[in-house]
């Protein structure tokens, strides 16, 4: 399996999934195009690029070639991403950005904890304060209104 | 209207006065600092001052709105050469040579030459203005659906010079962003499209979270656990401004992106985006080495800078000579007037030339001290780069996570960014370039739209593209072009783009 | 092992405050409102209607509660996502929303698209009407239509062919056109864009016939002679165009819309803490800094407290439903 031929495939399959899905959108007519008319197009286009990719993708290195040394670091902060934007409305922006700082100081980098401690609620609180307090751009506070 | 010398010296009158002089330092000031700021771009700044503006009088007020409004632009492109993350669309061509540039230690002169750049395009689009609103604005107000749609296309085919590497590969990411593009309700009939019940993806998926997501995050994701992460670099002086060759290199980026970006700006609704991706496309056509572009070439700053500058301005020319709006910027600014008791219609500037004129002055000036306020800045803003890796990278996430929050106060937002993270990093690993589908998530809306209003206009006849001259003239361009890229193939000569594969084969 | 060791500590913290974050939320005492900073969310981009109608709003209501007021832009969907995160917000009084005339369309188009409907009209208790604008007809000034005699017996004979731009599908300027045309048995064809800006830039370039728009948008156009008006879809005519019928009069009994502001609470809101809004509100409109504002942007306040403003919406929504329900699914 090469790198080209992977990712044509998946190229085809989501334009598969673009004409499936947009089966509900009234097509229209190429005079008066309707709402499912641009997708439609597209999804075509998308399968055919993807066609092409798979058929010329012989000599495209293997997929095994791509390293992944950066993998574990980038979990972590993959998994801030997503426990941010689950929770961060819930419980507020400063303790958000605490934990994930702690985290990724505290853990990934394995800093002193004294450090981990006072970048993190230095970041969180600073970064609240200006954009906050400061700019008045509304930060979430959480459901005890911190 | 005529610019006399009278007139230019009652808007410097107006404004060398002290309190005009220093409000119109203020909104310098705090234009740099929302422009720098991500999330935080001149709407937020603009709306949020309005109110502290009430006391004030009208000219002063719209001085200092006004500051922030032009100082935002030349703030934009610092997140993007240090860190990647673009604040706003039009930051996003810069993200790619300024930071480049930035990770091979030259984040001074490309700072220096964004900050030079918007200078130039903004004192000159200030010319402009002063002497050609108008006509400039009745022929701006002529920009229609068909038009629109004839220069996107024109657009399309400068864009295809965009970006190197496999041909199929960018135009199967242009064809990804246009789909991601189609989210949202369909502005033409109500329907919602691919938005599985999300009412907060009903305007569709925002350009920010997905330029953050897949330049910003997907740059952490990549660079954090990688044993190669950026040495610290100890910056001297002389590596803070632009050597000779590199000044010299900018002067033609910077005229050709100041023309393109005030044309581009002055057309009514959102075109003005394209103009930083249609820049940095010409010059990377025009360089004799294109193989530069990506790697941190200086005109791959120069060039987008200028224009995103110049079109901020151009947008001026339909508000103050007309009183329309051509985008949400200037309605807020549209706004802040009528809010003084000043309602601006074509009128204006006869009835108001002490705003009028007063404004123009304070443009000139502004500019000036922006400069000189942002040169000193390069050195302290490259100084953060000494700030270990290990200590940056969270800055860097969090920073990302409250600009995109903070554009909308929207979470659907954030978890957008985080997908575009997720798959930028995967579409690095893969050897796509990420910059076609910002592309393409831009154009989607106003493509398809103004393809489907002008053919409502015309019901259904599509010879409205042709019957138009200033839409047929753009078609008849875009035709040439395609014409001149075909030459290659018909007389065996070698393009560009082999000759460039071949030299990336032979390295 | 001690870095795993840091890593289970961390993930269980990480739990320990996620399910603390979806529990909490204990309602306030109500006796003390407000004591924290109020959040009004305008459903709408900073420079439309219902944000210059805010700002000063919320400047005024800030010095008479003592407490920071902050405007929340949260747009989308032609306003459904603001007029969504107010219908769940927490009803303690410290979210609050200015809203347009537009948020009675959205449940009607929902359920005629069949869709789960975004919010409900009964998810908001109304605290009091702010301003109230009629939309005008206005064409070009070049164009051969004097009065809007001659502009309906013109569509009578062109059917479909006359072309107007609205602030896009199902929106304001929508909804109003068609209430119109309805009215007077004609057929117009429709040209969305994406906000009433850019409807009324369509009219000025000339790439559409006719466009609705509010009296402080027109006027200074109409004193430049770029642009003529028709008629207004007020109740009675404007002081400020004095020389504009309104629909009413000219026989369209049925032809009435309004481009109003209001201000809202989640309809769980407890009485006392309405009651504190409706008596700031009451005042807030009264200040010489509100009224000031309202003045220069030539919208003149129209002020209903909570219970005459119910019954104004109801007739508004109803009139709106109606004319929804006649433009039927746009293909």
């Amino acid at each position: 399996m090469t790198i080209d031929r992977l990712s044509g495939a998946l190229l085809v399959l989501l334009g598969v999934f673009v004409v499936w899905e947009r089966r509900v959108l009234p097509l229209g007519s190429s005079q008066h195009p309707g709402p499912g008319y641009a997708p439609l197009l597209l999804a075509i286009l998308l399968i055919i690029f993807g066609a092409i990719l798979i058929a010329g993708g012989k000599g495209s290195p293997p997929l095994r070639s791509i390293s992944w040394p950066e993998a574990p670091h980038a979990a972590a902060i993959l998994a801030c991403c997503i426990f941010t934007t689950i929770l961060m409305e819930r419980i507020g922006y400063r303790l958000t950005i605490f934990i994930i700082l702690g985290f990724l100081f505290g853990v990934m980098e394995r800093m002193k904890i004294w450090l981990v401690f006072t970048l993190a609620i230095g970041f969180s609180l600073g970064s609240f304060w200006l954009f906050d307090s400061l700019l008045r751009v509304p930060l979430p506070r959480g459901g005890w209104n911190f | 209207m005529e610019v006399s010398f009278q007139n230019l010296i009652l808007g410097f009158a107006t404004v060398l006065t002290p309190t005009n002089l220093l409000y119109a330092l203020l909104g310098c000031l705090i234009g740099t600092m929302v422009g720098v700021l991500p999330g935080v771009g001149p709407l937020a700044g603009i709306s949020m001052l309005l109110p502290t503006t009430f006391g004030l009088d009208a000219t002063s007020a719209i001085i200092l709105l006004a500051g922030i409004y032009y100082g935002a632009m030349y703030g934009g492109s610092t997140t993007s050469i240090l860190m990647r993350i673009p604040g706003e669309a039009a930051s996003v061509m810069t993200c790619i040579d300024g930071y480049a540039m930035a990770r091979k230690g030259r984040a001074g002169p490309a700072l220096a030459i964004a900050a030079i750049g918007s200078y130039a395009a903004g004192t000159l689009s200030v010319v402009g203005l002063m002497f050609l609103a108008p006509p400039l604005a009745r022929f701006a107000l002529g920009f229609g659906p068909p038009e629109y749609c004839s220069l996107l296309v024109c657009g399309l085919v400068v864009l295809s010079y965009m970006t190197g590497g496999s041909i199929v590969k960018n135009l199967s990411m242009i064809t990804l962003g246009l789909m991601i593009g189609i989210i949202g309700i369909d502005q033409m009939s109500g329907y919602f499209r691919f938005s599985y019940g999300l009412v907060s993806l009903g305007d569709g998926v925002g350009v920010v979270p997905v330029a953050v997501g897949l330049f910003g995050i997907s740059e952490i994701l990549a660079t954090a656990g990688s044993p190669d992460r950026r040495e610290v670099i100890n910056p001297r002086f002389r590596d803070l401004l632009p050597s000779k060759q590199e000044l010299k290199d900018s002067i033609g980026p910077i005229g050709r992106g100041t023309v393109l970006g005030f044309l581009i700006g002055i057309i009514p609704g959102s075109a003005h985006i394209i103009s930083t991706f249609v820049s940095y496309a010409l010059e990377r056509r025009m360089s004799k080495h294109p193989e530069r572009f990506g790697e941190g070439a200086i005109e791959g700053v120069a060039g987008p800078e200028s224009a995103n500058n110049a079109a901020s301005t151009g947008a001026l020319v339909p508000l103050l000579a007309l009183g329309v709006p051509t985008g949400p910027i200037p309605a807020v600014l549209l706004a802040a007037l009528i809010v003084h008791g000043i309602n601006p219609g074509p009128l204006f500037i006869k009835e108001q030339p002490v705003v009028f004129w007063g404004l123009i002055a304070s443009m000139y000036l502004g500019n000036l001290v922006l400069l000189l306020l942002n040169l000193p800045l390069v050195s302290i803003f490259v100084n953060l780069l000494r700030v270990p890796y290990r200590i940056l990278y969270p800055a860097i996430l969090m920073f990302c996570v409250v600009g995109v929050y903070a554009v909308n106060s929207s979470m659907v937002d954030v978890g957008i960014m985080s997908v575009m993270g997720i798959l930028g990093y995967l579409l690095r690993k893969m050897d796509f370039e990420t910059a076609p589908l910002v592309l393409g998530v831009v154009l989607e809306p106003i493509i398809e739209y103004s393809f489907r209003q002008a053919l409502a206009m015309s019901d259904g006849a599509y010879s409205i593209f042709v019957l138009r001259p200033i839409s047929a003239f753009f078609l008849v361009v875009a035709l040439v072009m395609i014409l001149l890229g075909l030459k290659p193939l018909i007389k065996k000569t070698k393009d560009w783009r082999e000759r460039l594969t071949e030299a990336e084969r032979g390295a | 092992m001690m870095r795993s060791r840091r890593v289970l500590l961390a993930v269980m913290a990480m739990m320990c405050v996620g399910t603390i974050g979806l529990f909490a939320g204990a309602s306030q005492a109500a006796d003390s409102y407000p004591s924290r900073s109020i959040q009004i969310i305008v459903p709408f981009p900073p420079g439309g209607v219902a944000d210059l109608v805010g700002r000063p709003f919320a400047a005024a209501l800030e010095k008479l509660l003592n407490q920071p007021v902050v405007i929340v832009n949260k747009t989308g969907a032609g306003g459904a996502v603001g007029h969504q995160a107010q219908a769940v917000a927490k009803p303690d009084g410290y979210t609050l929303m200015v809203a347009l005339s537009s948020i009675s369309f959205m449940p009607e188009v929902d359920s005629m698209f069949g869709r789960p409907l975004a919010y409900k009209l009964k998810d908001f208790a109304p605290i009091a009407l702010l301003s109230s604008d009629p939309t005008i007809l206005v064409v070009k000034a070049s164009s051969p239509w004097k009065t809007l005699a001659d502009f309906v017996a013109d569509a009578k004979k062109r059917p479909g062919e006359i072309k107007y731009s609205s602030s896009g599908v199902y929106g304001t300027l929508h909804v109003a056109t068609e209430m119109f045309a309805y009215d007077a048995g004609i057929k117009l064809r429709h040209i969305p864009t994406g906000g009433g800006g850019p409807a009324l830039n369509a009219l000025l370039g000339g790439h559409v016939d006719a466009t609705a728009a509010g009296p402080n948008v027109c006027i200074p156009q109409m004193k430049a002679g770029a642009i003529r008006a028709l008629a207004s879809w007020g109740d009675k005519r404007l002081a400020s165009l004095p020389n504009v019928p309104t629909f009413k009069e000219l026989g369209y009994k049925n032809t009435e819309f309004y481009i109003w502001s209001g201000f809202f609470a989640p309809a769980a809101t407890p009485q006392p803490i309405l009651k504190v809004l409706r008596e700031a509100t009451a005042k807030a409109v009264q200040t010489p800094e509100f009224k000031g504002a309202m003045d220069k942007m030539a919208t003149p306040i129209a002020y209903l407290d909570a219970p005459e403003f119910q019954k104004f919406w109801d007739n508004d929504a109803a009139r709106s439903f109606k004319a929804i329900r006649n433009i039927g699914k746009v293909q």
